[in-house]
C-alpha cells in the first residue's frame, strides 16, 4: 500500500532527471545574470561601491585620498579641496575591507601624496555582516581576501569573524563559500525589489554622480531632530583583535610605502549618546595614539572628538551636505596651511567655532541652487 | 535545523535518506537506530542543550507507559500512574512555556513580590509532550497495541514532525514503522515526497516569508494604523500564517513520504470553509483531532455522565434546551478552545483568541441546534452567492481572531482592533504592487486546489480530500510539464532562502 511503484521506474527517472536539468538551467541563468548584471537590479549602494572601486582600480585618486567608513563617506566632499582628492569611504566599511583597498592603492604607479583614514570607534568593535553583504556580494572582495581574514581570525583566536550571519542567514565556511561564489540566493531580494531589472537607469545615474563627485555620494540635506537628546551610554570601548590587526597592518603597509597618513575623527552630533561617553572616546583615542607612536608616517589629526550641532547631521552619525561642506573646507584649509602636519599641537581640531561661516555658506549654496 | 535551510537540504536530508536505506540492508533495527540518531541531530542542531530534556521525556514516558500497561489488573494504581505521568509532562510544559509569563503577569497585575528568570523554550516541547500524553492515555485504555521501544522512539522523534507537527497518533504511526516495506527504498515515494516537499518549500519561502516584514512592523506599532492599513496588515498576516504553516506541513508530509511513511493531513484549504466548525476541521487538523480525542470528548462525556447521574436528560432533544446546550455543547467547547488558545502561548491574548473561537463555535453549534440546517439551494447563482458570502464571513471572523493570535500583547491587539474599526481614520498607504501580490495569493488560496488535491491519487498523506479532485486540471503526473514546474519552483525557493530583506543602509 505504501510503496507506490505502479507509476513505473522509467517515467520517474525521467521526471527526476528533468527536474535536475530544469534546476541546472534556471539556476545557471540566474547565476549568470546576477553575476554580470548587478547594475540592473542591485540597490543604489552597489553603484556607490562600484564607482569608488572603479576609481581605485583605475588608480584615479588624485593627491589626497580618504579611506574609511560611512561617516567618512558622508563627511568629505573632494570638490571643496584645492587639490584633486577622492573620497573612498565605504558605507559599512571597517579596517578589514579598507586593508584590501589600501593594498590595491599601493599597487598603483601613481599614488596619492596624502592619505586620510577615518573610522568611528564602532568599526573596531564588530565584524560587520556588510563585509559579505557589500564587499563580497558586490564582487569587490573575493574568496582569497576573505580566506585571509578567516585565517587571521583563527591565528588571533578571535571568534567574532566566524559567527557573523549576513543576510543569507548562515555563518562559517558555508557563508564564505556562498558569498564568494556569488550564489544567486544572495541577490534574491534585490531581484524582487527591482522587479528583476528596473534599476539600471537609477544605478547608472548614481554611478555617474559619484564619479563626478569623486566618491562623495551625499547623504542628503535632512537634519537630525535636535529635540532628541540621547542618554550617554556607558559601554566600554572593546576593539576586536581582528579589526585592530587589520588597522595596524594597513598603517604599517602605508608606513613602509612612505605615504603620509592622517587619521581624521569626523564630528559627532552634540546630542548623540555615544559621543558623550567620555571613557569610551578616551579609550578610542588611546588606541589611535598607540598606533601613532609606532609609525613615523601616521598622524592623529585631533586629540579630541569634535561635537557639532545636530543641524549638520542626517542622523546621530552622518553629516548632511551642509556639515560635509563645512568639514571639507576646514580640512582643506588644514592641508593647505600645513596645520594638518602640526596635528594635535596647533590647529586642525575641526571644532565647531565658525557658525557665521557655515550660515553664510549654506545661504550661498541655497541661492546657487535656486 | 529548519527544513528551509541549506544545511538541511544539501547535507542532512541526503545523508539521512542514504543512511536509512543503506542501514536497512543490515536489518530494520539498524535503520531505525539511524533514523533516531539523525532525528536527534536534527533536533539538537539549533541548541544541543535541549537534547537531554527530549531524551528524558522519552525515557520517562516510555517507562511510565510500560508501568501503566502492566498494572491493568489494579485500576486505582494504574490511574495514579497515568495521572503522575501526565502531571510530570504538564509540569515540564508549564515550567518551560508558562512559568515566567505567569509570574510576570502576577507581579505586574497584582503587585505580587515574585521573580522568575526567562527560560528558553525547548524546540517542539508542546508537540512531543502532547504526542506522548496521548500515547499514555491510550495505553491505559488498552488501545495501544505496538509497544516496542524502538518504534516508540521513532514515533516521537521522527524528524519531519518533531518541531512543528503534525501531531501524530501512535495508532497510525507505529504500525508503519513496524512495516517491512517502510525500509525498502521506493523511487515513486521518493519522487512524490520530493514533489510535495518542493511545493511546501515554495509556499514557505516565496509566498509566506516575504509578507513577514510588513506584518512584523504592523503588529509592533498598531497605534499608527488606519482602518485600511490595519485590515491590510491583518489580512497579510492570515496569508503569511497559512502559507507558512501549511507549507511547513506539506514539507513534513513530503519528507515522511520519502521515508515511506504517511503523515496525517494537517491542512485542507481552511480558508475555503463556509463556517467556523468546518474551519477547525480543515485548519491544523491534527491538533483539532487530538483535542477532540483527549479533551473535548472526555469533557463532554463527563458532562453527559453528570447530567445522567443527576437526573437530567442527555438525548438529542435535551441538547435543544438552553441548559442542555450550555452544559453539553457550550461548556466543553469554551473550555477546549480556551485551552487551545493557551496551548499556543502564555499571554492573555492567546486565551482571548481561544475564547473568541470558542464563542464562534458555540454560536455556530447553536445555529445548527436551534435553527436546524437551513435549506440548501442546490445550485445556481443564489447558492453560489450564499457560498461565497459564507466563506467571506468565515474568513473575516478568522482574520479578527488572528489579530489576537499575532499581537505581542492584549493591549497591542486592542490597538489593532481600534484601527480596524475605523477610529483612527481611513487613509491608506497600501501600494498597487502589494495589492497585486495579495490578489495572486488570494487566487492561489481560493481559486486553486491545495497540494494534497494536486497530488490526487498518489495520496502522500493519510486522510481524505474533496471528491472533486478528479475534475481539477492541475493533477500531478510524472511528466515533463510537472518536472519543469517543480524544477523552477525549487530554484526560486532555493534563491528565496537567501533572505527576504534587502539591505537598507543606503536608502537615505
Amino acid at each position: 500500500m505504501l510503496v507506490q511503484d505502479d507509476i513505473g521506474k522509467k517515467p520517474l527517472l525521467l521526471y527526476l532527471a528533468a527536474i535536475l536539468a530544469c534546476v541546472a538551467v534556471t539556476l545557471g541563468a540566474a547565476w549568470a545574470y546576477t553575476a554580470t548584471q548587478g547594475n540592473r537590479f542591485l540597490e543604489s549602494g552597489y553603484s556607490v561601491w562600484n564607482a569608488k572601486h572603479a576609481m581605485l582600480r583605475n588608480c584615479d585618486l588624485g593627491e589626497v585620498a580618504v579611506f574609511g567608513d560611512s561617516r567618512a563617506d558622508s563627511a568629505v566632499i573632494p570638490a571643496r579641496f584645492s587639490r584633486v582628492a577622492t573620497n573612498l569611504g565605504f558605507a559599512g566599511g571597517t579596517p578589514i575591507e579598507n586593508y584590501f583597498f589600501v593594498k590595491s592603492l599601493l599597487a598603483c604607479e601613481t599614488r596619492p601624496r596624502m592619505l586620510v583614514l577615518s573610522f568611528n570607534p564602532g568599526a573596531f568593535e564588530i565584524v560587520q555582516p556588510w563585509l559579505w553583504d557589500n564587499a563580497v556580494r558586490y564582487g569587490v572582495l573575493g574568496w582569497n581576501e576573505i580566506s585571509q581574514v578567516r585565517r587571521e581570525a583563527a591565528l588571533l583566536n578571535d571568534p567574532s569573524y566566524a559567527v557573523v550571519k549576513p543576510n543569507i542567514g548562515i555563518d562559517g565556511l558555508f557563508r564564505d563559500l556562498a558569498y564568494s561564489i556569488r550564489f544567486p540566493a544572495i541577490y534574491f531580494n534585490s531581484l524582487v525589489e527591482s522587479r528583476l531589472a528596473l534599476r539600471a537607469e537609477s544605478n547608472h545615474e548614481k554611478f555617474e554622480q559619484v564619479i563626478r563627485a569623486r566618491g562623495y555620494p551625499s547623504y542628503g540635506n535632512g537634519t537630525r531632530d535636535a529635540a532628541v537628546v540621547e542618554a550617554a551610554d556607558d559601554t566600554g570601548f572593546a576593539p576586536l583583535p581582528l579589526q585592530k590587526r587589520y588597522f595596524e597592518m594597513t598603517v604599517a603597509m602605508l608606513d613602509r610605502a612612505g605615504i603620509e597618513t592622517y587619521f581624521l575623527i569626523t564630528p559627532y552630533s552634540e546630542n548623540g549618546g555615544h559621543a558623550q561617553n567620555r571613557r569610551y572616546m578616551d579609550d578610542y583615542l588611546a588606541l589611535l595614539r598607540g598606533v601613532g607612536a609606532q609609525y613615523r608616517h601616521f598622524h592623529l589629526m585631533q586629540d579630541h572628538v569634535p561635537l557639532w550641532p545636530d543641524a549638520m547631521f542626517v542622523d546621530g552619525q552622518h553629516l548632511n551636505e551642509h556639515g560635509a561642506d563645512v568639514l571639507s573646507r576646514q580640512l582643506n584649509r588644514c592641508i593647505e596651511d600645513g596645520t594638518v602636519q602640526a596635528a594635535t599641537r596647533a590647529g586642525c581640531e575641526l571644532t565647531w567655532v565658525d557658525q557665521a561661516f557655515v550660515a553664510s555658506n549654506v545661504k550661498d549654496r541655497t541661492r546657487a541652487t535656486q | 535545523m529548519l527544513f528551509n535551510s541549506y544545511v538541511f537540504i544539501a547535507l542532512f536530508l541526503p545523508l539521512a535518506l542514504a543512511g536509512f536505506f543503506a542501514s536497512a540492508k543490515f536489518g530494520r533495527r539498524y535503520a531505525g537506530a539511524w533514523l533516531v540518531a539523525a532525528s536527534l541531530i536534527f533536533y539538537s542542531w539549533w541548541n544541543p542543550a535541549f537534547l537531554p530534556l527530549l531524551l528524558a521525556s522519552i525515557l520517562m514516558n516510555y517507562a511510565m507507559s510500560e508501568l501503566v500497561a502492566r498494572t491493568g489488573a489494579r485500576p486505582a494504581l494504574q490511574s495514579a500512574l497515568l495521572a503522575a505521568a501526565v502531571g510530570i509532562n504538564l509540569s515540564a510544559l508549564f515550567y518551560f512555556k508558562y512559568y515566567f509569563e505567569v509570574v510576570l503577569f502576577l507581579a505586574n497585575r497584582f503587585g505580587l513580590d515574585a521573580h522568575a528568570d526567562p527560560v528558553l523554550l525547548p524546540l517542539g516541547i508542546s508537540f512531543f509532550t502532547f504526542t506522548q500524553i496521548g500515547y499514555l492515555i491510550d495505553v491505559k485504555q488498552g488501545v495501544a497495541k505496538d509497544r516496542g521501544f524502538l518504534n516508540y522512539v521513532l514515533f516521537v522523534t521522527f524528524f519531519p514532525h518533531l518541531i512543528a507537527g503534525p501531531i501524530l497518533h501512535h495508532r497510525e504511526m507505529m504500525p508503519q514503522f513496524a512495516e517491512k516495506s517502510t525500509y525498502r527504498f521506493s523511487l515513486a515515494n521518493f519522487t512524490i515526497g520530493m514533489t510535495v516537499f518542493v511545493l511546501g518549500l515554495f509556499k514557505k519561502t516565496v509566498l509566506a516569508d516575504p509578507l513577514g516584514g510588513a506584518v512584523t512592523a504592523g503588529f509592533a506599532f498598531p497605534e499608527t494604523l488606519s482602518f485600511f492599513d490595519a485590515w491590510w496588515v491583518a489580512i497579510k498576516y492570515s496569508l503569511q500564517l497559512y502559507f507558512d504553516f501549511s507549507g511547513y506541513s506539506d514539507m513534513a508530509i513530503g519528507l515522511a513520504f520519502m521515508f515511506n511513511v504517511r503523515f496525517p493531513l494537517n491542512f485542507n484549504s481552511p480558508f475555503k470553509s463556509q463556517n467556523i466548525i468546518e474551519y477547525w476541521q480543515r485548519w491544523h487538523m491534527t491538533l483539532t483531532r487530538y483535542l477532540n480525542l483527549y479533551l473535548y470528548n472526555p469533557m463532554a462525556l463527563a458532562v453527559v455522565r453528570w447530567r445522567s447521574e443527576h437526573g437530567y436528560g442527555t438525548k438529542r432533544s435535551d441538547q435543544k434546551t438552553a441548559a442542555g446546550f450550555l452544559s453539553m455543547t457550550a461548556l466543553p467547547t469554551m473550555l477546549t478552545m480556551g485551552l487551545i488558545g493557551l496551548w499556543h502561548g502564555a499571554g492573555l491574548q492567546f486565551l482571548f483568541f481561544g475564547l473568541l473561537h470558542g464563542f464562534y463555535l458555540t454560536f455556530n453549534h447553536a445555529m445548527r441546534t436551534f435553527r436546524g440546517n437551513a435549506k440548501q439551494a442546490a445550485s445556481g447563482p443564489a447558492a453560489a452567492i450564499k457560498r461565497v458570502s459564507n466563506v467571506a464571513a468565515t474568513y473575516i471572523a478568522v482574520v479578527v481572531g488572528l489579530v489576537l493570535f499575532r499581537s505581542p500583547s492584549l493591549d497591542k491587539a486592542l490597538s489593532m482592533f481600534e484601527g480596524m474599526s475605523g477610529l483612527r481614520g481611513f487613509a491608506s498607504s497600501v501600494s498597487p504592487t502589494e495589492i497585486a501580490w495579495v490578489l495572486v495569493l488570494a487566487v492561489l488560496i481560493w481559486g486553486c486546489p491545495n497540494v494534497q488535491q494536486i497530488m490526487g491519487k498518489c495520496a502522500p498523506a493519510l486522510g481524505k480530500v474533496e471528491a472533486t479532485v478528479a475534475r481539477i486540471p492541475l493533477l500531478w503526473q510524472a511528466n515533463l510539464r510537472w518536472a519543469c514546474t517543480v524544477g523552477i519552483l525549487l530554484t526560486v525557493s532555493l534563491m528565496a532562502m537567501g533572505g527576504t530583506s534587502e539591505f537598507m543602509y543606503f536608502q537615505f
